[in-house]
Order: structure tokens, then C-alpha cells, then sequence
């Protein structure tokens, strides 16, 4: 039952503070910006000690040219300049852009039913928003992104992270909240018109399959060969299966006693699964093959997709947020603590070429796609509307939520490269290089790693060998996908602060565990919404598919979906060229032209309100962002690079068949060359699809921009005003005038104070 | 706590109400407070019928998720 008190057109409204029968329903705007922003000597001498200890840590990553640089340096500059821009450029977008009134009852409160609409506590949202927008991507694009030194990623995460993504997370938050929580693609329809809205939807839909797919690949990639982490990964389906019947028939709800008892198990797990490994049978029935292991995640994600949510999604949802939020803490306090000493060089070799093994193409514009999560993630556009913003109390918290949850995302990533960069440069490369570049064994990698003439680098087998053993495994050679090298870089840093060498083995299976859970959450979860959204797009023709109990539809549409990313992974498993360096390219590119679908949108939205002298805001990440994602494309479907081209790979594999040749470069077979030929066609396909759909929507957005600029302004598609009866404070910290009014709020009683209350159902 | 001396116990209450916190926001994640925060809607919405109990809730919303998938990102 919903319960909506819209206020008759013309009623009546008190002139200051909302319903007169209850204290305001927000603080004065002049009194709150006196209270944070008048400068005091205090604040004045905490702005300046923050600034400065930003600037120095940016001139020790950047500039010091000693042997090392110590990872704190990066902890600081990545967290002074994260409150730099919350205060002063979020701070200015708020004002000026998104211009919030907490006058106005957001979503929350006015379609408040008790399920998805439910206000919540702005810190506990955060939370939950950051649960839902951080995962394994802001941990693997970094991870290989680091093949170019640690200063560009760096700089990137920083600076993309202030400028555009977490501007794209507000404003499409913002802007959703003021249309009742819709989701990007109702959004874009509704502002965009038929043609650019499909183009949007079916962009989102392509894309989001994509994106499961390359997961789905980081995540085979990590547990090929793994029989350690095939069974620590593989014991969290039985876990969740016994986490979703206590809460279904033991003791429904008690949802945090369960989740630890999970993560009790789960520690179990990857202790049992050393145990395992060592055995003789063990080692036998879990060292599976990538191919074999690519299918058991089809299958897996078909069942989890189609089962009801209770038995399998849901539980495992609550352990890996349980492991999400306990991890980035248990991170940033071991770098803190053993702030380990970075001796790669700041600008490596490879940001001047296109050949690096972890992938390939020039700095720009490939780097600013492989790292997508962390600096600008459109997927996050699809969390922002749809999810948070039905549970926002206050329209002024949306800078909070938005804004700074996409700040600790941004964080997340910045750890990760530090993981990274702190293991030997020629282990990277060992790890990362692509099978066909090292024949798999310590010899062969050692003989690549050697040749690529990289300063100060020199591995031996070995050092590999002996890598390989100390984390319990059989081989750390060309474990690409990312999740292996984070997972080596991360027991390298948490063994010096917890348990010794002896634990490195734990550590890393215990980031192989966590990365596997986030990965896989996400890929039955996205196979879900995905499958949610086709059923949507088909209702429109085919009205039986709206029926949400119609079995036959959800598994006929949940198996399209998985048709679509498993088949794309299987041709990353199976590809000669290595699969994760040729496919991960795409998933940046689809990410971040995603991310350009959810600017030209907000572009759209904002020029409408008529905020044409701050347009600049938006469109400085969306013109970077389309410059990025298309020249990125455009080398994916022209460059004549047979390393970078897809088509021109595509060519090339084609006359050698046709020429009768049977092994060409890192393919040694017809069947390999015939795989290359098909790979690349669905590779450059999808590239001309994805970026054809998205230049349409930034055209068609473009077009309503300068319309609406030149004064044909359309009809606004926001909510109504309806009068706030309620009231809550907006930043992490209360305001003293703030916490004054909370605590009035808090003195009547519960049928007054909630959003829900007064007397409407 | 009982049996506590004067100086302990506000050392301990200040613990408790710290744990408290960190334990409700650890809750509110999750997502676990759900039914405390139906049965505080149920009341501010000041409906006759009776709340539903526990198990018959997040029986109810369990099949409410069903339908209503949340995605998850990378």
C-alpha cells in the first residue's frame, strides 16, 4: 500500500518553515551557509594545513625522484584534495547547479511504502550506497592500469573522480530524486524523446551485458587452476544456501547474526580450502579448467537469476556487504599501518607505447578507460536513479550520499594501485602478460619479462616459483584479469602488519575470495536487472511479459541474458590473444559511454532549469568523457595496429587463413586463428554498436541543450512540490542550528516526526 | 554495567553507546533493521489493521524483493 499525501494544486503554503502545526522543516538557508561557510581563524588554519599537506604529498608522488616513495604519500593526496573538492566544488555545484530545498519532501517521504521508498539515515545510506556502487571494478582497473607507472593512474583517479564521476553520481542522484526515483532510462525517455531514449535503453541493456561478461572473465581467470580458490569460492554457494533457509524458516531477520556466522564459515573456507588443495583429491576435483570454470558461472548465474531471491541472491548480498565494508576499512588500515615503500617508477616505460602486456593501446586514450571504476563509472548512474535516491530523508543530503560516496569509491581505487605497485615490477608483468607471451611457465615469463627492457627489472623462475609457492599456489604466471596481481599485492602488504610469510598464503586467497564474491553479487544481481529491464522493453509489444509471474517469460528473458554475456565469455576464455588485454578495453569503453548517457541526460535536465551559466560543470566530464570513449572506439575500429585495431586483427587473421597458414603470431593453430577472426568480429561489432547508440543520445541531447539554452524551455518533468513534514540534518557532521532543529523534530512523537506520519495513509 | 564502580561505568557506557552505534549503523546496511522500521512506518502511518509479525514480514518482502530487483555494481 502506497501512501502519498500530494498537496492540491494552490494550497495554501506557510511562509516560513513549512506545516504550521510543526517545527520548520529546515534550517534557513542564510543561517546554515553562515554556519558552514563563514571563515573563522580556526577553520582558515584547517583549510590551509589540509591544502598543504595535499600539495606536499602531490610533489612527493609526482616530483620526488629518490629511489622509493612511501604509500602514505598517497593516502594524503588522494584524501586532502577528496576534502578540498567536497567542500568547495561540491559545495559550489550544490549551490549553484543542483540548488537543493528541503522544503520540498523527496521521494522518501512522499511515496514512502515501507519497502524500496524508506527513508534512512543519510550515514547509514552512504554506507548502503557505497555497497552498491563499489565492487571489483574500482580493485581491477587500476590494478592494470599500473603497467604504465603509478602517476598517471593516480592522477586520473584523483582528478577524474572530482571533476567527473562523482559529479555524474550527484547530479543523476539529484536529478532522480527530483522525479520520484526514476531510473536513468524512464529519465532519458522522458527528456530525450523515443529516439534518444531507446538509444539509451538498448545502450544500457548492451552495455550492462558486457560488463557482466568481462566480470564474469576477471573472476574465471583468478580460479583457473586454483584448486585452493576454487573450493573457497565455491563453498559460498552452499553458505549462502544455508544463510537463505535460516532467514527464510530459522529465524527470519536476524540478518547481522547471520551474516556473521557466515563470515565465520567464509574465513573457514579459505583455511579449508589450503587443507583441500594439499590433498590428492582434492587438487584432482577443484584444479578446473578456465572453459569448465566459465560454464559453472553461466549455470551459476542462470540458477541464482531464476531462483526466488530469498535462497541464494539475497544472503549473498548480505555477505558481501558484510565483506565489502569490512575490507576497505581492513585495507586502508594496513596501508596506513604498514605504508609500504612504492619503488616503481612514477612514469613507466609503457605510457609511451601500445604494446604493454596487461593491455594494449597508447596512454591516451586506453588509460582513462581501464580505469573506469574509481575515477568515472556510468554503471553507477543505474544505482544513483532507481535505488538511493527512493531513500534519501532531505534533498540537501544528495551531496553527501552522491557526491561523497563516489569520493570513497574513488579511494578504494587509489588502494588498489597501491597494492599494485608495491610488488616487484617484474612479477607485474609476469602475471599480467598474456600466455601466449610467456608459454605459461616461470621460464618463459622470465624470458618475456626480461626481453621488454624495463629498466631495473630483471625476474628470475625462481623468484616466480617461489612467489607462487608463498601464496599456495601452483603458478602466478599469466594470471591476467587483475584480481591475482591485487590479491599478490595485498598479502604482500596485510603479512608485514598480521601473521608473517607464513600467512601470505590466507591473504591472498582471502582477495581472491572477496573479489570472486563482489564479482559474482554483481553478476547475478545484474543478470536480474537486466533480465527486469528486457521484460520492461518486450511489455511494450508484448504485453504477457509484464506479468512477473509468468515463468516461462522470466526464464525465457533471464536466459537471453545469459546467453549474451556467457557467450562473450567464452570467447574470452578461449581467445589466443590472451582474453583479458583484447576484452577489458570494452568494458571501460562500455562503462564510460555509459557515464556519457547519464551527462547528456543531466546536460539535458539542467539547460531545462534554466542553469545555462554552469552548464560548464557537466560538460567538461561529458566532453572529456565522449573524446575518451570515442577515440577510444575509433582506434578499436580503425586503427590498422593489429595489436589495438579489432578489425584490423579481425583483417589480418583473415588473409593469413585465407593465405593457408596455419599459426599466425601468438596463435598456433587454424582453430586459434579461426577464434581470432571470430572474436574480433564481435569485438569490433559491439564497439561500433555501443558507440553509434551513444553518440545518438549525446546528439539528441545536445540539440534539446542549445534549444532549451535559446529559450524553448520544455515542460519539466520533475514531481510536484509537496511540503516537507519532516526535517533531518545534511552532512556527515551536524550544524549547531541543525542539531537544534533535529532535536525539536525528535521531541514529538513518532506519528509527528516521520516522514509518514501525520495522519495521511 | 552493574556491578561497576562510578569511573568505569561512564568509561563503559561511553564503549556501549559507541558499540551501539557502530552495531545499528553495521544494521542499517545491511539492511537488517527493516522490521523495526516497518513496525515504526506502520505506526506514523496510523493504519487499524495490526503490523504484521516478524516472520510474516520478511516473508512478505522477501517476495516483494522478487519482483523488485537492485542491481549491484562493479
Amino acid at each position: 500500500m502506497s501512501t502519498t499525501h500530494r498537496q492540491p494544486a494552490g494550497a495554501s503554503q506557510p511562509a516560513e518553515g513549512g506545516p504550521a502545526d510543526l517545527p520548520p522543516n529546515r534550517v534557513d538557508p542564510e543561517v546554515l551557509d553562515r554556519e558552514q561557510t563563514r571563515w573563522t581563524p580556526l577553520r582558515i588554519a584547517l583549510w590551509v594545513g589540509i591544502a598543504l599537506l595535499g600539495g606536499v604529498a602531490w610533489v612527493m608522488i609526482a616530483f620526488a625522484r629518490g629511489e622509493s616513495v612511501n604509500a602514505i604519500w598517497f593516502v594524503f593526496a588522494a584524501v586532502c584534495s577528496y576534502f578540498i573538492a567536497y567542500r568547495f566544488y561540491a559545495k559550489f555545484i550544490e549551490v549553484k547547479l543542483a540548488r537543493p530545498d528541503d522544503r520540498r519532501a523527496t521521494p522518501a517521504e512522499y511515496h514512502a511504502n515501507g519497502k524500496d521508498f524508506l527513508p534512512t539515515d543519510r550515514r547509514v545510506l552512504y554506507g548502503h550506497h557505497f555497497a552498491a556502487i563499489a565492487g571489483a571494478g574500482p580493485l581491477v582497473g587500476p590494478v592494470l592500469a599500473a603497467q604504465m607507472g603509478y602517476l598517471p593512474g593516480t592522477i586520473w583517479i584523483i582528478v577524474g573522480v572530482i571533476l567527473a564521476g562523482a559529479v555524474q553520481d550527484y547530479l543523476v542522484l539529484f536529478f532522480s530524486m527530483r522525479r520520484g526515483g526514476r531510473s536513468l532510462g524512464q529519465m532519458a525517455r522522458e527528456e530525450l524523446g523515443v529516439v534518444g531514449g531507446y538509444a539509451a535503453i538498448v545502450a544500457t541493456l548492451a552495455i550492462m551485458v558486457i560488463i557482466v561478461a568481462i566480470l564474469a572473465l576477471v573472476v574465471v581467470n583468478s580460479l583457473g587452476e586454483s584448486p585452493w580458490g576454487v573450493f573457497s569460492v565455491g563453498m559460498t554457494i552452499p553458505i549462502a544456501l544455508f544463510m537463505g533457509v535460516y532467514l527464510r524458516y530459522l529465524r527470519p531477520g536476524k540478518v547481522m547474526e547471520i551474516s556473521v556466522i557466515g563470515f565465520v564459515l567464509l574465513m573457514a573456507a579459505i583455511v579449508g580450502g589450503g587443507w583441500v588443495a594439499d590433498t590428492e583429491l582434492g587438487a584432482q576435483l577443484f584444479t578446473l579448467d578456465r572453459v569448465t570454470l566459465a560454464w559453472c558461472v553461466i549455470g551459476y548465474g542462470f540458477v541464482a537469476a531464476v531462483l526466488p531471491v530469498w535462497l541464494l541472491l539475497s544472503p549473498r548480498d548480505y555477505l558481501s556487504t558484510f565483506m565489502k565494508v569490512g575490507t576497505i576499512v581492513l585495507l586502508a588500515a594496513a596501508i596506513v599501518v604498514v605504508r609500504p615503500e612504492i619503488t616503481v617508477p612514477a612514469v613507466s616505460e609503457f605510457a609511451s607505447r601500445t604494446d604493454g602486456p596487461a593491455f594494449t593501446g597508447s596512454l591516451f586514450p586506453f588509460l582513462f578507460v581501464t580505469i573506469a571504476c574509481g575515477a568515472l563509472s556510468g554503471f553507477h548512474a543505474l544505482i544513483a536513479s532507481g535505488t538511493t535516491p527512493k531513500m534519501i530523508e532531505k534533498e540537501r543530503q544528495a551531496r553527501f550520499i552522491g557526491y561523497g560516496g563516489m569520493l570513497m569509491e574513488s579511494f578504494v581505487a587509489i588502494m588498489a594501485l597501491v597494492a599494485a605497485v608495491s610488488i616487484d615490477r617484474g612479477i607485474y608483468f609476469a602475471m599480467n602478460a598474456s600466455p601466449a607471451a610467456t608459454m605459461g611457465t616461470v621460464e618463459g615469463a622470465a624470458a618475456f619479462v626480461n626481453s621488454l627492457g624495463l629498466s631495473g627489472v630483471h625476474v628470475t623462475p625462481e623468484l616466480l616459483q617461489g612467489t607462487a609457492d608463498a601464496v599456495g599456489e601452483e603458478s602466478i604466471v599469466s594470471r591476467t584479469g587483475g584480481a591475482p596481481t591485487l590479491a599478490v599485492g595485498l598479502s604482500h602488504i596485510m603479512h608485514q602488519w598480521f601473521g608473517g610469510p607464513s600467512m601470505m598464503s590466507f591473504w591472498y586467497h582471502f582477495a581472491i575470495m572477496f573479489e570472486a564474491l563482489f564479482i559474482l553479487t554483481a553478476v547475478d544481481a545484474g543478470t536480474r536487472v537486466a533480465r527486469f529491464m528486457l521484460t520492461d522493453t518486450l511489455g511494450n509489444f508484448f504485453p504477457r511479459f509484464r506479468d512477473v509471474n509468468w515463468r516461462a517469460g522470466a526464464w525465457l528473458t533471464t536466459a537471453i541474458m545469459v546467453a549474451g554475456w556467457g557467450s562473450i565469455l567464452i570467447l574470452g576464455v578461449t581467445d589466443p590473444l590472451g582474453g583479458i588485454n583484447t576484452f577489458f578495453p570494452l568494458f571501460g569503453i562500455a562503462n564510460q559511454l555509459l557515464a556519457a548517457i547519464a551527462l547528456a541526460v543531466c546536460l539535458a535536465i539542467a539547460a531545462n532549469l534554466g542553469r545555462a551559466r554552469y552548464l560548464w560543470i557537466i560538460l567538461i566530464p561529458l566532453a572529456f568523457d565522449v573524446v575518451v570513449t570515442v577515440t577510444g572506439s575509433w582506434h578499436k575500429i580503425f586503427s590498422a595496429d593489429p595489436k589495438v585495431g579489432y578489425w584490423a586483427s579481425h583483417t589480418a587473421f583473415k588473409d593469413a587463413l585465407a593465405q593457408g597458414k596455419t599459426s599466425f603470431g601468438t596463435a598456433k593453430s587454424v582453430e586459434a586463428m579461426e577464434a581470432v577472426v571470430r572474436n574480433t568480429f564481435v569485438q569490433g561489432t559491439l564497439s561500433i554498436l555501443f558507440v553509434v547508440l551513444t553518440i545518438i543520445v549525446v546528439v539528441v541531447a545536445a540539440v534539446h541543450t542549445v534549444k532549451a539554452v535559446r529559450g524553448k524551455r520544455r515542460a519539466t518533468h520533475e514531481d510536484p512540490f509537496v511540503e516537507s513534514r519532516f526535517y533531518a540534518p545534511s552532512g556527515l557532521v551536524a550544524t549547531p542550528s541543525e542539531k537544534a532543529l533535529a532535536r525539536q523534530w525528535e521531541a514529538l512523537p513518532l506519528e509527528q516526526r516521520t516522514p509518514t506520519g501525520g495522519g495521511h495513509h | 554495567m552493574a556491578g561497576a564502580t562510578q569511573e568505569p561505568v561512564t568509561g563503559w557506557a561511553r564503549l556501549g553507546t559507541w558499540w551501539r552505534g557502530v552495531v545499528g549503523f553495521g544494521n542499517g546496511v545491511l539492511g537488517a533493521d527493516r522490521y523495526e522500521r516497518y513496525l515504526q512506518y506502520h505506526r506514523a502511518t496510523g493504519s487499524e489493521q495490526a503490523p504484521m509479525s516478524e516472520r510474516e514480514f520478511w516473508r512478505d518482502y522477501q517476495d516483494w524483493q522478487d519482483a523488485h530487483p537492485e542491481g549491484r555494481c562493479c
